[in-house]
């Protein structure tokens, strides 16, 4: 009955974590045309966890690891910067995330939507807090004038191979 | 607190993310009691924080199902082989059984001579465990990474991408001695081109270069299994990889053709249905 109970109850945290990894990967990959793309990531890095997923320091491994790997998918390096779109008809917060430059994106979708702190946050981003603190501010800041209209947000252009 | 002094903008962040004690909180709220403006930023932030969740969190309970399935059989091999971390851990005990050992054989000694020594013997200082770093990587699939690795060398070598064409007399018997494959996997819908020997894990592995009816090019790796099985599959870049474990060999497929693709190309080779 108790072993059940447990078993039950890993399943369910199993059931979370695949929910959180792949909305996690969906919303880092942005693309809509590489969703498959990014549910091939979370799968593959829900695989590679140790067992007890479920632990708090699993899931931050498990989310540094996705965008560890996102970043080596579109081969940019954060703190050099990011082709940024500009924000144009855009009226949906999904579609608004999107449009962010991929640092900023990561800060706000690790914060916001994974619930970590912001020394996690920086663990798994790799970058120092202040420099979380930073992107996740202009991140913010970004999305706001984004509500507010379509005003162009044009930043400083550059594809990085 | 003055309602002239503006706060620090990134102490408003904190408060909205949590990150903040309840004091300092209470501090915070009552500043926004007194500041409309910077009110409604921060409700602007707590409402863009909820519909990021909102939106997101739909996203991931689709198809989940299937990544727990195959979470479960990975599982199996996570156990059946240590990973990095568990290495690390084993290593540590070893160094603090020998640590201890050192000690106790030390506290022997010289209590022979003195019973004032054991004594102090017997206060040595207990060994401690460092635990892995929390940020450590996860253990690298090195199949994958020779997969991916082997296709840019040679798949698109226009010249040489393969030593040996599969035409050449004895190739399938070459090939299949020295992996040490009963026989080499053939493709539904692909042509074999040729192979090449690379330096495997253990044994040598072989690479097999298929091309489609379309013209892609496909690379198929296959060394004796060894390790923590690869997840099923990955994406390096512009290619799928398809990885699979059998019969004591660990399998490869890599190439620039969809997933749902490959791994049909994959199964006609011998890959488990997923």
């Amino acid at each position: 009955m108790m072993d059940a109970r447990i078993s039950d109850f890993a399943s369910k945290a199993h059931e979370r974590l695949a929910a959180e990894t792949r909305s996690f990967a969906r919303a880092l990959v942005g693309e809509a045309d590489a969703m498959p793309q990014a549910d091939a990531l979370a799968r593959q890095c829900l695989e590679r966890a140790p067992a007890n997923a479920e632990s708090a320091l699993v899931r931050e491994k498990l989310f540094a690891e996705i965008v560890r790997l996102n970043r080596l998918r579109i081969r940019i390096e954060p703190h050099e910067g990011a082709l940024r779109p500009v924000v144009g008809a855009a009226r949906d917060i999904v579609a608004f995330v999107q449009a962010l430059p991929l640092e900023e994106r990561e800060a706000l979708l690790v914060v916001a939507l994974g619930g970590f702190s912001y020394g996690a946050a920086a663990r798994i981003l790799a970058a120092p807090r202040a420099v979380v603190v930073t992107r996740l501010a202009r991140a913010r800041a970004a999305l706001d004038a984004a509500e507010r209209g379509p005003v162009a947000r044009v930043g400083h252009l550059r594809i990085v191979k | 607190m003055s309602q002239a002094a503006r706060l620090d903008e990134t102490e408003l962040h904190a408060f909205v993310d949590g990150q903040v004690d309840k004091a300092r909180a209470a501090e915070i709220s009552a500043y926004l009691g007194a500041n409309a403006f910077d009110a409604a930023r921060v409700a602007g932030w707590k409402a863009q924080n909820a519909a990021i969740r909102r939106a997101y969190s739909a996203l991931g309970g689709q198809e989940a199902n299937d990544a727990i399935r195959i979470k479960r059989t990975a599982d199996v091999a996570v156990k059946q082989a240590p990973s990095r971390d568990d290495l690390r851990i084993r290593a540590a005990r070893r160094r603090a059984g020998a640590i201890a050992l050192s000690f106790a054989l030390g506290a022997v000694a010289v209590g022979g001579v003195a019973l004032l020594l054991q004594r102090a013997a017997s206060h040595a200082p207990a060994a401690t465990i460092v635990a892995a770093p929390i940020a450590a990587p996860l253990e690298e699939p090195a199949l994958a990474a020779l997969g991916f690795s082997a296709y840019r060398a040679y798949a698109d070598d226009g010249v040489h991408a393969v030593e040996i064409a599969a035409r050449e007399p004895g190739f399938a018997r070459y090939f299949a001695e020295r992996s040490g494959l009963e026989r080499l996997p053939a493709a539904a819908g692909a042509r074999l081109i040729g192979g090449r020997l690379l330096p495997g894990k253990t044994t040598p592995a072989i690479f097999l270069l298929f091309e489609t009816g379309d013209g892609a090019h496909l690379a198929l790796v296959a060394q004796r299994a060894s390790g923590v099985a690869s997840a099923r599959t990955a994406v390096d870049d512009r290619l799928n990889g398809v990885f699979w474990r059998a019969n004591g060999f660990d399998y490869a497929l890599t190439g620039p053709v969809d997933e749902a693709r490959l791994s049909g190309f994959a199964q006609s080779m011998g890959a488990p249905a997923p």
